[in-house]
Protein backbone atom coordinates (compact mmCIF):
# COMPACT_ATOMS: atom_id res chain seq x y z
CA UNK A 1 0.00 0.00 0.00
CA UNK A 2 1.37 3.39 -0.97
CA UNK A 3 0.85 6.46 1.21
CA UNK A 4 1.59 9.88 -0.24
CA UNK A 5 2.85 12.16 2.53
CA UNK A 6 4.59 15.30 1.16
CA UNK A 7 5.37 16.72 4.60
CA UNK A 8 8.47 18.34 5.99
CA UNK A 9 10.46 15.80 7.93
CA UNK A 10 11.07 18.37 10.64
CA UNK A 11 7.37 19.08 11.14
CA UNK A 12 7.47 17.57 14.63
CA UNK A 13 10.21 20.04 15.60
CA UNK A 14 8.58 22.97 13.82
CA UNK A 15 5.24 22.44 15.59
CA UNK A 16 6.98 22.76 18.97
CA UNK A 17 8.82 25.85 17.71
CA UNK A 18 5.51 27.46 16.72
CA UNK A 19 4.02 26.68 20.13
CA UNK A 20 7.05 28.24 21.80
CA UNK A 21 6.68 31.34 19.69
CA UNK A 22 2.99 31.62 20.59
CA UNK A 23 3.80 31.28 24.28
CA UNK A 24 6.43 34.01 24.04
CA UNK A 25 4.07 36.32 22.12
CA UNK A 26 1.32 35.81 24.69
CA UNK A 27 3.74 36.97 27.35
CA UNK A 28 5.29 39.83 25.35
CA UNK A 29 8.74 38.19 25.39
CA UNK A 30 11.16 38.33 22.44
CA UNK A 31 13.66 35.54 21.76
CA UNK A 32 16.97 35.97 19.92
CA UNK A 33 18.84 32.95 18.52
CA UNK A 34 22.58 33.64 18.44
CA UNK A 35 24.47 31.28 16.15
CA UNK A 36 28.04 31.05 14.95
CA UNK A 37 31.09 28.81 14.89
CA UNK A 38 33.01 27.91 18.06
CA UNK A 39 35.06 30.83 19.32
CA UNK A 40 33.49 33.51 17.12
CA UNK A 41 32.57 35.53 20.21
CA UNK A 42 28.92 34.68 20.96
CA UNK A 43 29.31 34.65 24.74
CA UNK A 44 31.47 37.78 24.76
CA UNK A 45 28.86 39.57 22.63
CA UNK A 46 26.16 38.69 25.16
CA UNK A 47 28.42 39.96 27.97
CA UNK A 48 28.70 43.34 26.20
CA UNK A 49 25.17 43.66 24.82
CA UNK A 50 23.02 42.54 27.75
CA UNK A 51 24.05 45.34 30.17
CA UNK A 52 23.49 47.95 27.40
CA UNK A 53 20.02 46.73 26.43
CA UNK A 54 18.45 48.03 29.61
CA UNK A 55 15.72 45.39 29.76
CA UNK A 56 15.14 42.23 31.76
CA UNK A 57 16.97 39.34 30.13
CA UNK A 58 17.28 35.57 30.53
CA UNK A 59 19.80 33.43 28.66
CA UNK A 60 19.62 29.84 27.44
CA UNK A 61 23.09 28.44 26.83
CA UNK A 62 23.48 25.51 24.44
CA UNK A 63 26.65 23.42 24.49
CA UNK A 64 27.47 19.78 23.93
CA UNK A 65 28.95 19.65 27.40
CA UNK A 66 30.06 21.93 30.23
CA UNK A 67 28.72 25.03 31.91
CA UNK A 68 31.56 27.43 31.11
CA UNK A 69 29.52 29.89 29.05
CA UNK A 70 26.58 29.79 31.46
CA UNK A 71 28.93 30.65 34.34
CA UNK A 72 30.29 33.65 32.43
CA UNK A 73 26.86 35.02 31.57
CA UNK A 74 25.45 34.42 35.05
CA UNK A 75 27.97 36.99 36.37
CA UNK A 76 25.79 39.61 34.68
CA UNK A 77 23.12 38.81 37.26
CA UNK A 78 20.66 37.34 34.75
CA UNK A 79 18.84 34.02 34.86
CA UNK A 80 20.79 31.46 32.83
CA UNK A 81 19.75 27.95 31.88
CA UNK A 82 22.33 25.56 30.46
CA UNK A 83 21.28 22.90 27.97
CA UNK A 84 23.89 20.19 27.41
CA UNK A 85 23.20 18.03 24.37
CA UNK A 86 25.68 15.32 25.39
CA UNK A 87 23.01 13.27 27.23
CA UNK A 88 21.00 13.28 23.99
CA UNK A 89 23.92 11.97 21.97
CA UNK A 90 25.93 15.15 21.70
CA UNK A 91 23.78 16.97 19.18
CA UNK A 92 25.49 19.83 17.41
CA UNK A 93 22.42 22.08 17.55
CA UNK A 94 19.50 22.94 19.83
CA UNK A 95 16.10 21.56 18.96
CA UNK A 96 12.75 23.16 19.69
CA UNK A 97 11.87 20.70 22.45
CA UNK A 98 15.08 21.42 24.38
CA UNK A 99 14.53 25.17 24.16
CA UNK A 100 10.86 24.78 25.16
CA UNK A 101 11.96 22.81 28.21
CA UNK A 102 14.43 25.52 29.20
CA UNK A 103 11.78 28.24 28.77
CA UNK A 104 9.67 26.31 31.27
CA UNK A 105 12.23 27.30 33.91
CA UNK A 106 11.94 31.02 33.15
CA UNK A 107 9.25 33.20 34.73
CA UNK A 108 8.08 34.89 31.53
CA UNK A 109 6.44 37.80 33.36
CA UNK A 110 9.86 38.71 34.71
CA UNK A 111 11.74 39.00 31.38
CA UNK A 112 11.52 41.04 28.17
CA UNK A 113 14.13 39.21 26.07
CA UNK A 114 15.52 35.67 26.04
CA UNK A 115 18.86 35.14 24.31
CA UNK A 116 19.62 31.62 23.13
CA UNK A 117 23.30 31.01 22.57
CA UNK A 118 23.14 28.04 20.22
CA UNK A 119 25.75 25.30 19.97
CA UNK A 120 28.86 26.60 18.20
CA UNK A 121 28.31 25.51 14.60
CA UNK A 122 27.51 27.18 11.27
CA UNK A 123 25.81 24.09 9.84
CA UNK A 124 23.16 22.35 11.93
CA UNK A 125 21.43 25.14 13.91
CA UNK A 126 20.24 26.59 10.58
CA UNK A 127 17.98 23.57 9.98
CA UNK A 128 16.19 23.55 13.34
CA UNK A 129 13.60 26.16 14.20
CA UNK A 130 13.31 26.97 17.89
CA UNK A 131 10.59 29.64 17.89
CA UNK A 132 12.79 32.74 17.97
CA UNK A 133 11.86 36.24 16.75
CA UNK A 134 15.33 37.01 15.45
CA UNK A 135 18.30 34.98 14.22
CA UNK A 136 21.82 36.38 14.55
CA UNK A 137 24.71 34.75 12.69
CA UNK A 138 28.17 35.65 13.94
CA UNK A 139 31.47 35.37 12.14
CA UNK A 140 34.77 36.68 13.46
CA UNK A 141 37.22 38.27 11.02
CA UNK A 142 39.84 35.70 12.04
CA UNK A 143 37.67 32.87 10.67
CA UNK A 144 38.01 34.05 7.09
CA UNK A 145 35.86 35.88 4.56
CA UNK A 146 34.46 32.77 2.86
CA UNK A 147 31.76 31.80 5.37
CA UNK A 148 28.66 32.98 3.42
CA UNK A 149 29.88 31.01 0.41
CA UNK A 150 30.60 27.89 2.47
CA UNK A 151 27.51 27.96 4.69
CA UNK A 152 24.78 29.58 2.59
CA UNK A 153 21.82 28.08 4.47
CA UNK A 154 22.89 29.65 7.77
CA UNK A 155 23.23 33.08 6.18
CA UNK A 156 19.95 32.68 4.30
CA UNK A 157 17.84 31.85 7.35
CA UNK A 158 19.39 34.50 9.63
CA UNK A 159 18.18 38.09 9.96
CA UNK A 160 21.43 39.87 10.79
CA UNK A 161 25.15 39.22 10.62
CA UNK A 162 27.57 40.31 13.32
CA UNK A 163 31.15 40.49 12.07
CA UNK A 164 33.13 40.28 15.29
CA UNK A 165 36.70 40.89 16.47
CA UNK A 166 37.05 43.87 14.12
CA UNK A 167 40.07 44.98 16.18
CA UNK A 168 41.99 42.12 14.55
CA UNK A 169 41.41 43.27 10.94
CA UNK A 170 44.92 44.61 10.44
CA UNK A 171 46.39 41.24 11.50
CA UNK A 172 44.34 38.91 9.28
CA UNK A 173 43.55 38.51 5.59
CA UNK A 174 39.88 39.40 5.56
CA UNK A 175 38.45 40.88 2.39
CA UNK A 176 35.33 42.78 3.48
CA UNK A 177 34.29 43.36 -0.13
CA UNK A 178 34.37 39.63 -0.91
CA UNK A 179 32.51 38.81 2.31
CA UNK A 180 29.72 41.30 1.62
CA UNK A 181 29.58 40.36 -2.08
CA UNK A 182 29.16 36.66 -1.28
CA UNK A 183 26.62 37.54 1.40
CA UNK A 184 24.54 39.52 -1.10
CA UNK A 185 24.41 36.39 -3.26
CA UNK A 186 22.80 34.48 -0.42
CA UNK A 187 20.81 37.06 1.53
CA UNK A 188 21.07 40.50 -0.02
CA UNK A 189 18.86 42.23 2.55
CA UNK A 190 20.95 41.11 5.53
CA UNK A 191 22.45 43.98 7.55
CA UNK A 192 26.02 43.49 8.75
CA UNK A 193 27.33 44.97 12.00
CA UNK A 194 31.09 45.04 12.24
CA UNK A 195 32.13 45.27 15.87
CA UNK A 196 34.70 44.54 18.51
CA UNK A 197 33.44 43.44 21.90
CA UNK A 198 36.96 44.05 23.17
CA UNK A 199 37.31 47.72 22.14
CA UNK A 200 33.58 48.49 22.03
CA UNK A 201 33.71 49.64 18.39
CA UNK A 202 30.33 49.15 16.74
CA UNK A 203 28.62 47.66 19.79
CA UNK A 204 26.30 50.62 20.44
CA UNK A 205 25.13 50.63 16.81
CA UNK A 206 24.26 46.96 17.03
CA UNK A 207 22.46 47.43 20.35
CA UNK A 208 20.46 50.33 18.85
CA UNK A 209 19.40 48.18 15.91
CA UNK A 210 18.51 45.30 18.22
CA UNK A 211 16.34 47.53 20.44
CA UNK A 212 14.48 48.82 17.39
CA UNK A 213 14.04 45.38 15.84
CA UNK A 214 12.76 43.87 19.08
CA UNK A 215 10.54 46.91 19.78
CA UNK A 216 12.13 47.51 23.17
CA UNK B 1 26.84 16.20 10.97
CA UNK B 2 23.23 16.15 12.10
CA UNK B 3 22.02 13.48 9.69
CA UNK B 4 21.30 11.09 12.57
CA UNK B 5 18.88 13.61 14.12
CA UNK B 6 17.23 14.05 10.73
CA UNK B 7 17.00 10.25 10.34
CA UNK B 8 15.17 10.00 13.65
CA UNK B 9 12.69 12.63 12.49
CA UNK B 10 12.17 10.75 9.21
CA UNK B 11 11.42 7.55 11.10
CA UNK B 12 9.10 9.31 13.54
CA UNK B 13 7.15 10.86 10.66
CA UNK B 14 7.12 7.52 8.79
CA UNK B 15 5.70 5.65 11.77
CA UNK B 16 3.12 8.39 12.41
CA UNK B 17 1.84 8.24 8.80
CA UNK B 18 1.93 4.43 8.67
CA UNK B 19 -0.03 4.10 11.89
CA UNK B 20 -2.81 6.28 10.45
CA UNK B 21 -3.74 3.39 8.13
CA UNK B 22 -2.49 0.31 9.98
CA UNK B 23 -2.22 -0.72 13.60
CA UNK B 24 1.07 -2.60 13.30
CA UNK B 25 2.56 -1.41 10.01
CA UNK B 26 5.57 -2.93 8.28
CA UNK B 27 7.17 -0.29 6.07
CA UNK B 28 9.03 -1.59 3.01
CA UNK B 29 9.90 1.64 1.18
CA UNK B 30 10.44 5.27 2.15
CA UNK B 31 11.06 8.11 -0.31
CA UNK B 32 12.60 11.34 0.91
CA UNK B 33 13.37 14.54 -0.96
CA UNK B 34 16.35 16.56 0.19
CA UNK B 35 16.72 20.08 -1.09
CA UNK B 36 20.15 20.97 -2.44
CA UNK B 37 20.10 24.14 -0.35
CA UNK B 38 19.75 22.18 2.89
CA UNK B 39 22.83 21.06 4.79
CA UNK B 40 22.06 17.36 4.56
CA UNK B 41 24.62 14.99 3.03
CA UNK B 42 22.53 12.35 1.23
CA UNK B 43 24.94 9.42 1.72
CA UNK B 44 25.23 10.17 5.43
CA UNK B 45 21.46 10.38 5.79
CA UNK B 46 21.02 7.02 4.05
CA UNK B 47 23.57 5.40 6.34
CA UNK B 48 21.90 6.88 9.42
CA UNK B 49 18.46 5.77 8.28
CA UNK B 50 19.62 2.20 7.81
CA UNK B 51 21.12 2.26 11.28
CA UNK B 52 18.33 4.06 13.10
CA UNK B 53 15.51 2.05 11.51
CA UNK B 54 16.58 -1.21 13.17
CA UNK B 55 13.89 -2.39 15.53
CA UNK B 56 11.34 0.09 14.18
CA UNK B 57 8.43 -0.50 11.82
CA UNK B 58 10.80 0.49 8.98
CA UNK B 59 13.42 -2.14 9.85
CA UNK B 60 14.74 -3.52 6.55
CA UNK B 61 12.92 -0.90 4.47
CA UNK B 62 14.50 0.48 1.29
CA UNK B 63 15.25 4.20 1.59
CA UNK B 64 15.34 6.30 -1.56
CA UNK B 65 16.64 9.83 -1.23
CA UNK B 66 16.14 12.21 -4.12
CA UNK B 67 17.92 15.52 -4.41
CA UNK B 68 15.68 18.48 -5.17
CA UNK B 69 17.02 21.39 -7.18
CA UNK B 70 16.79 24.92 -5.87
CA UNK B 71 13.99 26.91 -7.48
CA UNK B 72 13.85 30.67 -7.16
CA UNK B 73 11.04 33.17 -7.76
CA UNK B 74 12.16 36.70 -8.51
CA UNK B 75 10.37 39.41 -6.52
CA UNK B 76 11.28 41.98 -9.17
CA UNK B 77 10.26 40.33 -12.47
CA UNK B 78 8.35 37.25 -11.30
CA UNK B 79 10.57 34.79 -13.23
CA UNK B 80 10.98 31.29 -11.80
CA UNK B 81 14.39 29.74 -12.34
CA UNK B 82 16.30 26.67 -11.22
CA UNK B 83 19.85 27.12 -10.07
CA UNK B 84 22.63 24.66 -9.31
CA UNK B 85 24.66 26.80 -6.98
CA UNK B 86 24.84 30.14 -5.23
CA UNK B 87 24.60 33.07 -5.83
CA UNK B 88 20.82 33.18 -5.46
CA UNK B 89 20.13 35.42 -8.41
CA UNK B 90 17.35 35.77 -10.97
CA UNK B 91 18.74 34.44 -14.25
CA UNK B 92 16.47 36.76 -16.24
CA UNK B 93 16.91 40.18 -14.65
CA UNK B 94 19.91 39.65 -12.36
CA UNK B 95 18.11 40.68 -9.15
CA UNK B 96 19.20 39.25 -5.81
CA UNK B 97 15.70 39.82 -4.47
CA UNK B 98 14.56 36.22 -4.86
CA UNK B 99 12.53 33.79 -2.83
CA UNK B 100 13.47 30.10 -2.59
CA UNK B 101 10.32 28.20 -3.58
CA UNK B 102 11.84 24.71 -3.70
CA UNK B 103 15.04 22.99 -2.62
CA UNK B 104 15.63 24.23 0.92
CA UNK B 105 13.77 21.59 2.88
CA UNK B 106 13.71 17.87 3.67
CA UNK B 107 10.45 16.13 2.84
CA UNK B 108 8.93 12.74 3.43
CA UNK B 109 7.35 12.17 0.01
CA UNK B 110 5.78 8.74 0.27
CA UNK B 111 5.95 5.41 2.04
CA UNK B 112 4.94 1.89 1.03
CA UNK B 113 3.72 -0.73 3.42
CA UNK B 114 4.08 -4.50 3.06
CA UNK B 115 1.16 -6.23 1.30
CA UNK B 116 -1.55 -7.18 3.70
CA UNK B 117 -1.08 -3.93 5.71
Amino acid sequence: MEIKVLKSVLEANDVVAEQTRELLDENGVRMVNVMGGPGCGKTTLLERVIPKLGVRVAVIEGDIRGTHDAERVSRLGVKVIQINTEPFGGECHLEASAVRGAIGEIELDKVNVIFVENVGNLVCPAEFKIGDHLKVVMVSVSEGDDKPAKYPLMFRVSDVCVLSKSDLLSYVNFDEGKFKGDLAGVNFKMPVFKLSARTGEGVDEFVGWLRKKLSL
Amino acid sequence: MHEFSIALYVLEATEKEARKVCKEPKVKFVKIKVGKFSNVVVDSLKFCLELASRGTCADGARFMIESESVQLKCSRCGEETCIDDIPLICLRCGSFDVEITKGDGIYLERIELEDGD
